[in-house]
């Protein structure tokens, strides 16, 4: 029987949360996360880096994203010309590949047969130091990161939540897509991004995720093996030092081109997810916006005002925006639809939530919580975001930290957050125009 | 609830799987290594009259079942739901609806009575359908600018004929036809041509059949029904005139889809020998249209090939979609077009099938390693009349497939020459 505190060679255990151990490389403090499940004989072998759009600065916007892509044309060892690419050397035993890029972290993932595990062990491991990183790689990956840039220039709803965030923030770098502006895409060279490269992809600075069905000390002794032999980084990482400045005033921006329906974002600068607000933050997000019982669900969309409705307590490394998204039911008006936000939102500040409404949301988080076992891969998803925000015990205490939650910490939560002068207003008005064959 | 250690070692799927005795219609159980969690799918049969539109009103009374019914309101019933944390969902497609749904087990009897009162007792109210109606006008509308929408269903629409299961109805027909929709049709369609027939549902997660011999899932009244009438196989043919132009302002991503009908249904000797050849072709980031058109010449975000829609009573589409701005569009084109030429003509090699075989196979295994993908399979087996041991020898029937069956089944269903091809997006022609 596996026992989470035992001692791996090469390793110092560091805690058990929950089902989650977590150990440190001795010699490169590559962190280390093992979560067993056995529904199936698969698992998820995730690295984590935490770098994302956050830490890019303007004229490298979407460094990290391009990078991403780059890691995919492979290594010395690992690549296309040798027969041997990243994902022909996966995708062969049916392994789901692939990454992401969001504000705090970039993460790689593969969901493969458990018989498999250390194929990617080893390729993750080779391209942590040994990504090409090319000018010819560059120069074709450019276009294709264009296409997909230009694939969401084509989504109204993409470009109105991005357009409030650029509002809401004038210093901090959350005001930059993920994907970056096009025409740093257009011009990012191949020795910038050998830079971010070589700047933040160090075993320091990463965390590796086994999760799924495996045996602990041999997962812990194949990673050993291949990541054991890299360094440290040589350099402190770069830490954030602009600080996003008050909001001294609501803020609105408006985004129009061809598309539907209109639609309307209804943000509030908010708190960082280590707060310890953030879980009043999360039920409140519950409370207004989840569910056919939610508040908003019912004002909004029950009235035939909304077609579609969201609520995110959107939390973050760094203080991020709660927000509101209504997608409007054709011939409504926003300011109708801003108007039923605005009431709601005083209720609920002036008269908090009833017990009832919130042991519900609890209900529901609670659940969620129980269903994210259900397979490696969403265990993966919900792990990585924890470790994205700088804690990944918020993955294993959800639940506790959830069923704490009183109906005066929500009502408090929404107070604070809650504040005219830190609120952005977006909204998509459509430009309509006869189109056709 | 199932102690972990009870569930047996063993590997064959079909050897795990319960069925409940006496049971209306078939309900396979299958405990699985996972704590407290539940996930169920069911399907029965709703063939539509597909020529007359009817999938439309089929499509919106599935949807009604969650809008209340005839004891209590749409938002007592979503009480009931959410205030255990669990999901029900109903949904419609092709021939079948389906409720599939997630629990904790301890919730199961009472989530499952609520499966029974919203399909049994649907309420219809007058006030929920129109407010349904107008998102699905607004779906509708979103759908009109929406450049993969619109190529993908004007590709469908030249391909196949009207009373079949994969036409696609013209989008500004479609809102037409939504505006004159009644609640009172809605009714009665259900009322008239909706019933639990060839009901079937699979229950994966930590529980066994046993807990399920009281449940109320033995006083559902199931259908024997007529089953369904097979459509005549559709052959490629050459579309009418040319290639298929919508332009969308504002739209410099152009999604371009090509297509034609292969004369093939899902039980066909020669199916998983093309299914395996497609792959190659375009089934994943290290197929051949991946590798070419996106990673060395960088046409494209995103291309793919597979075979679509091929059903056991219908045939479907062979169909490839490739994502281009607008300047690479005459290139993206050709070098997609270049690359399915060369793959029927030259057909593929041993070494691209036996490496696909091991994708598919471990994809596959993959593919199942949640409760609710494991449900799935299982009514999905069962829907198509195999056995459940299809669940455990299909990757050995991967396997199987010779290079020859493969180039075999290339050559025989797939012509270049008959694609049908369809693009929505901001044309360069007309931008200029």
């Amino acid at each position: 029987m596996y026992m989470s505190d035992k001692m791996y060679p090469g390793f110092t255990f560091q805690k058990t949360s929950g089902s989650v151990s977590s150990y440190v490389m001795d010699t490169n403090g590559l962190e280390v996360l093992l979560l067993q499940q056995e529904l199936a004989p698969v698992v998820v072998f995730m690295v984590t880096y935490k770098v994302g759009s956050r830490n890019e600065s303007m004229g490298e916007t979407g460094a990290t994203h391009f990078l991403e892509h780059l890691m995919f044309k492979g290594t010395d060892r690992f690549n296309k010309e040798a027969g041997t690419s990243v994902f022909s050397e996966l995708q062969q035993y049916g392994a789901r590949v692939n990454a992401t890029t969001w504000m705090d972290r970039t993460n790689y993932y593969t969901l493969l047969p458990s018989d498999r595990l250390e194929k990617v062990i080893e390729i993750e491991a080779d391209r942590m130091r040994g990504a090409r990183l090319s000018a010819e790689d560059v120069a074709s990956e450019r276009t294709v990161i264009l296409n997909e840039h230009d694939r969401g220039e084509s989504e109204p709803s993409r470009k109105l939540y991005q357009s409030v965030w650029s509002s809401a923030f004038v210093a901090h770098s959350y005001r930059h897509p993920t994907i970056g502006w096009r025409s740093d895409i257009e011009t990012l060279s191949a020795e910038s991004l050998r830079s971010f490269y070589d700047t933040y992809y160090w075993p320091d600075n990463a965390t590796v995720s086994v999760i799924g069905s495996f045996d602990p000390a041999a997962a812990l002794e194949l990673v050993l093996k291949h990541f054991g032999p890299i360094s440290r980084s040589p350099a402190i990482f770069p830490d954030i030092a602009t600080a996003e400045p008050d909001q001294q005033g609501e803020r609105r921006t408006t985004v129009r081109m061809v598309g539907e329906p209109a639609s309307l974002i209804v943000a509030y600068r908010s708190v960082r997810a280590l707060d310890p607000m953030a879980a009043a933050l999360d039920i409140l997000a519950v409370i207004l916006g989840n569910g056919k019982t939610s508040r908003l669900q019912r004002s909004l969309v029950d009235s035939g005002m909304s077609v579609g409705l969201s609520v995110s307590a959107s939390l973050h490394r760094d203080p991020g925006l709660f927000y509101i998204f209504v997608a409007l039911s054709p011939g409504r008006k926003h300011a109708e639809a801003e108007e039923i936000i605005q009431k709601e939102i005083e209720e609920v500040v002036r008269n908090g939530v009833k017990k009832e409404e919130l042991s519900r949301a609890q209900a529901k988080v609670c659940a969620q919580a129980a269903y994210v076992r259900d397979g490696a891969y969403s265990a993966a998803s919900a792990l990585n975001e924890a470790i994205a925000v700088g804690d990944w015990t918020l993955y294993t205490t959800q639940e506790e930290r959830v069923t704490v939650v009183s109906p005066k910490d929500v009502q408090t939560a929404a107070g604070l957050v809650f504040q005219t002068n830190s609120r952005t207003i977006g909204i998509f008005d459509p430009v309509r125009e006869e189109h056709g064959a | 609830m199932l102690p972990m250690n009870i569930v047996p070692e063993n590997n064959s799927l079909k050897e795990r799987i319960q069925r409940l005795d006496s049971a209306p219609g078939e309900i396979l159980v299958m405990p699985a290594s996972i704590s407290s969690v539940v996930s169920f799918y069911a399907s029965f049969i709703t063939v539509p009259d597909f020529e007359r539109g009817d999938d439309l009103f089929r499509d919106i009374a599935i949807s009604m079942l969650d809008k209340g019914t005839i004891r209590r309101s749409k938002l007592e019933i979503a009480a009931a739901i959410e205030d255990v944390g669990a999901r029900i969902s109903f949904s419609s497609n092709g021939l079948r609806a389906s409720v599939s749904g997630k629990a904790l087990v301890k919730d199961l009897p009472v989530v499952l009575e609520l499966v029974k009162e919203q399909l049994l007792e649907p309420a219809f109210p007058e006030d929920e359908f129109m407010r349904l109606r107008e998102r699905y006008l607004a779906s509708f509308q979103q759908g009109l600018l929406d450049t993969g929408v619109l190529s993908g269903s004007a590709l469908n629409r030249s391909i196949f004929p009207a009373d079949h299961p994969s036409y696609s109805p013209d989008p500004e027909q479609e809102i037409e036809r939504l505006q004159k929709i009644s609640v009172d049709d809605i009714r009665s369609y259900y009322l008239d041509h909706i019933s639990l027939e060839d009901w079937r549902m699979a229950l994966v997660g930590d529980l066994d059949a046993t807990l399920l011999k009281d449940s109320v899932l033995m006083e559902f009244p199931v259908s024997d029904g007529s089953g369904i009438k097979p459509w005549p196989t559709i052959l490629p043919e050459k579309p009418l005139s040319g290639q298929i132009e919508i332009n969308v302002p504002d739209r410099d991503n152009i999604d371009v889809r090509m297509g034609h009908a292969i004369g093939l249904r899902r039980q066909d000797d020669e199916y998983i020998p093309l299914v395996l050849g497609v792959f190659i072709l375009g089934g994943n980031f290290s197929a051949r249209l991946m590798q070419t058109v996106r990673d060395e010449k960088g046409l494209t975000y995103g291309i793919q090939s597979g075979l679509v829609g091929v059903d056991p009573c219908f045939s479907g589409q062979w169909k490839t979609s490739v994502t281009l701005n607008s300047d690479k569009l005459q290139s993206g084109m050709e070098a997609t077009l270049y690359e399915l030429k060369k793959f029927v003509s030259e057909g593929v090699t041993e070494a691209e099938i036996k490496e696909k075989k091991e994708t598919i196979a471990g994809s596959y295994l993959v593919g199942l390693s949640t409760t609710g993908s494991l449900a799935r399979a299982i009514v999905h087996t069962r829907e198509r009349g195999e056995d459940l041991d299809y669940l455990d020898v299909f990757p050995e029937k991967v396997r199987a497939v010779t290079l020859q069956e493969v180039n075999g089944a290339i050559t025989k269903h797939l012509e270049p020459d008959l694609l049908h091809v369809a693009l929505a997006g901001t044309l360069p022609e007309i931008a200029e």
